[in-house]
């Protein structure tokens, strides 16, 4: 009796049409998620819950998500996936507005300030954030995004988003910027460039007055040396 | 540069300009002092206005003459150039020897300066005729007026120094 090889060209068949079909339902559901709202509300809930607070307690103290890093970030196929991926979701959420939107909710409310104390205070969080960057992996899912056209549609649209202006407003009033421009303004390296660049352009000045006084002394001599000789 | 090269000798117009620069030096010197004296004698009520002419001439001719020849001769007989010259680059130097000038040397240059521009500056003239740039003040007192090259270039950055230096030679004019 004939054995059916169990990997064969059906298999193969049904595993390429099984993607197709995920593939499909995945921007379906992207679609409906974006247009209704969802993200927006669920955000919103999970913020005002404290869910995202508690979640975030959970992933930083556990070893679960070191060791999830590190095997997805092995996995071969991880940067084609994770750019693709990340690629087809910026460009639905820059289409439908929602970047901005959470940007804004995330922005004027007081979570984002918990979570990101919360997160510095851990150890934790220095030892994966040094394993992410580390890791060959990352260098090239970042080169592949940075490159990808929709990278920069997406920073084109934050740069040219309200909530940039308003931050840089934010940015320009605040007494910091104050504190960094005029230590910036008193420092010794700025105050010996500026001075280098001054005497620089005094060097030339006088370097060009040189030239043109030494030309000019010759033909001086010249001129006054041919009428003497045309008298005589 | 080779000290066994010859030198190169400053024209009429590099020492013109020269001379200008140390005009300007002067006047700001000058204009510092009487406005000086000025808000002295404000104090007292007085002004330089106030004083007899004949004061004035003398305290003006005489001052002009000292800050003159301090400034001229000192630059001299000290450097070897003044504030004009080092701009422009060009030194004094005793013809056939090189060095400064000595003090005595120096105010019988500068005086025969002053002579040589009684004449409608006649006495400068020779500088376009004679080998070596000679004028009469330099006839007078046994000087030459030479390009000093060797004259380090301390301003800018060290990127700067270095083009500025690549210029200076590649500018430097065919030797006389």
């Amino acid at each position: 009796m004939a054995r059916i090889p169990l990997v064969g060209p059906p298999t193969r068949f049904l595993a390429t049409r099984a993607i197709g079909v995920g593939t499909a339902t995945w921007g379906v559901v992207l679609d409906a998620v974006v247009s209704e709202g969802v993200i927006e509300q669920t955000v919103d809930r999970l913020l005002s819950n404290g869910v995202i607070d508690r979640v975030s307690d959970r992933v930083l103290a556990g070893p679960e998500l070191g060791r999830a890093i590190d095997r997805l970030l092995d996995d071969p196929r991880f940067d084609a996936i994770a750019a693709r991926v990340l690629e087809r979701t910026i460009d639905r959420l820059l289409a439908e507005g929602v970047v901005e939107r959470v940007a804004d909710r995330l922005l004027s409310g007081p979570e984002l300030d918990r979570i990101i104390d919360r997160a510095l205070d851990r150890d934790r969080i220095e030892v994966i954030v040094t394993r992410v960057l580390e890791h060959p992996a990352t260098e090239r899912l970042v080169a592949r995004v940075v490159d990808s056209p929709s990278f920069e549609r997406l920073v084109l649209d934050i740069a040219r988003s309200r909530t940039v202006d308003r931050l840089l407003d934010y940015v320009l009033a605040s007494e910091e910027l104050d504190r960094v421009v005029k230590q910036i303004a008193e420092s010794d390296e700025v105050r010996s460039a500026l001075t280098a660049q001054s005497m620089g352009l005094a060097d030339e000045v006088a370097d060009q007055l040189r030239a043109r006084t030494t030309a000019a002394d010759d033909v001086l001599e010249r001129f006054a040396r041919s009428v003497i000789r045309r008298r005589r | 540069m080779n000290s066994s090269q010859p030198p190169r000798y400053g024209g009429l117009v590099t020492r013109f300009v020269a001379f200008v620069m140390d005009a300007a030096i002067l006047t700001v010197i000058a204009f510092l002092i009487v406005g000086s004296v000025s808000l002295a004698l404000s104090v007292f009520g007085k002004s330089i206005s106030d004083l007899p002419t004949w004061v004035n001439l003398l305290f003006g001719i005489v001052g002009a003459v000292l800050l003159d020849t301090a400034y001229f001769v000192g630059s001299w007989c000290l450097t070897g150039k003044t504030a004009g010259q080092h701009v422009m680059r060009i030194r004094v130097e005793r013809d056939g020897l090189r060095g400064r000038i000595s003090v005595w040397r120096g105010i019988i240059r500068l005086a025969a300066g002053v002579l040589a521009a009684i004449p409608l500056f006649a006495g400068y003239l020779p500088i376009l005729f004679d080998d070596r740039r000679r004028g009469f003040l330099d006839w007078m007192a046994g000087t030459v007026v030479v390009f000093d090259d060797r004259q380090k270039i301390v301003l800018g950055t060290p990127v700067q120094r270095e083009i500025a230096l690549e210029r200076q030679q590649l500018q430097s004019p065919t030797r006389r």
